[in-house]
């Protein structure tokens, strides 16, 4: 099961001390939730938004 | 007669193996990619070394996320040792004091995280890792470097790299201590390569002549990591 980046953050609630349960659109279309900390999820300079990091697909390995 | 632990001796040493690191590695550290490159990738105005300020696929940020291995050990001024080994005559462990005691910088830099983000500005505080280069006395035949981390992470990086001026043992970031969480007491940076190549925690600094790949770059991680070439995997 290969890691991919998040290409899109759909949602993200609060979760237990300091985290977030995040729900990711994944480079392969697959949409996944996932808890992380808080500071994975970064608004960019130029407005977007970026989630830190790579995350395992249960049904795809990495895009080509 | 002088003893071997002369410190009038010991600071000639250090820097007469200053000045040969500087000959044996200043031209190549010229032709680096990170000084080198005619064409760059990136956008952006040149930053100091000449490359376009936003590597490619980087995204600008003014937060700081923290990445490690799952764990971020407690390592008090106290206990810290960092240790100078390999190749190299003079091995040594250095305790806080003796850390301090050494020349000290202050350098603002960029830091660029395989991960995508970049932060720019970072007023660090530290002791070059060329200092430490030459008061362990690196081999002429030593190339490369794996630091190890009190989090058992090692990564490993070229001699060439880990001498630029801007490559700092660093226990001060944007005038305040290092926070636990971003390596402290002390990690290192090294700017002109993605920031994984600076080991937080850091506990030892093996020079070596052959390389040996590091946590990441064991799997599938560039060894070269040059963010201007995007050269993030293997």
């Amino acid at each position: 099961m290969a890691t991919q980046r998040a290409v899109e953050l759909l949602q993200a609630a609060p979760a237990c001390a300091g985290r977030v349960r995040a729900t990711l659109r994944l480079g392969c279309g697959c949409v996944v939730v996932r808890e992380m900390d808080a500071d994975r999820i970064q608004q960019t300079v130029s407005g977007d938004t970026l989630v830190v990091g790579k995350f395992p697909c249960p049904d795809h390995a990495e895009p080509t | 007669m002088s003893q071997p632990d002369d410190p009038s001796l010991k600071e000639a040493r250090i820097v007469a193996a200053r000045m040969r690191l500087r000959e044996r590695f200043e031209a190549r550290q010229a032709a680096t990619p990170a000084l080198a490159d005619a064409a760059p990738e990136g956008s952006g105005p040149a930053n100091r070394h000449g490359m376009p300020r936003l590597p490619p696929g980087q995204h600008e940020v003014t937060g700081w996320p923290v990445l490690d291995l799952g764990t971020k050990p407690v390592v008090s001024k106290d206990v810290f040792r960092l240790h100078l080994l390999g190749a190299c005559d003079h091995p040594q462990v250095l305790d806080w004091a003796a850390l301090m005691a050494l020349p000290i910088v202050n350098d603002t830099s960029d830091f660029h995280c395989v991960t995508t983000w970049s932060r720019y500005d970072m007023r660090w505080r530290g002791v070059r890792f060329a200092e430490l280069a030459a008061l362990a006395g690196v081999h002429e035949q030593a190339e490369h470097v794996l630091c190890h981390a009190y989090d058992g992470y090692t990564t490993n990086l070229p001699l060439v790299e880990a001498l630029k001026d801007d490559v700092l043992i660093a226990f001060e970031v944007d005038g305040a201590p290092l926070p636990r969480e971003h390596g402290g007491p002390a990690r290192m940076i090294t700017p002109q390569l993605y920031a994984w190549k600076g080991a937080k925690w850091i506990s030892k600094i093996e020079f070596r002549v052959d390389d040996r790949k590091g946590f990441w770059e064991e799997r599938g991680y560039s060894n070269s990591a040059h963010p201007w070439r995007e050269d993030r995997y293997s």
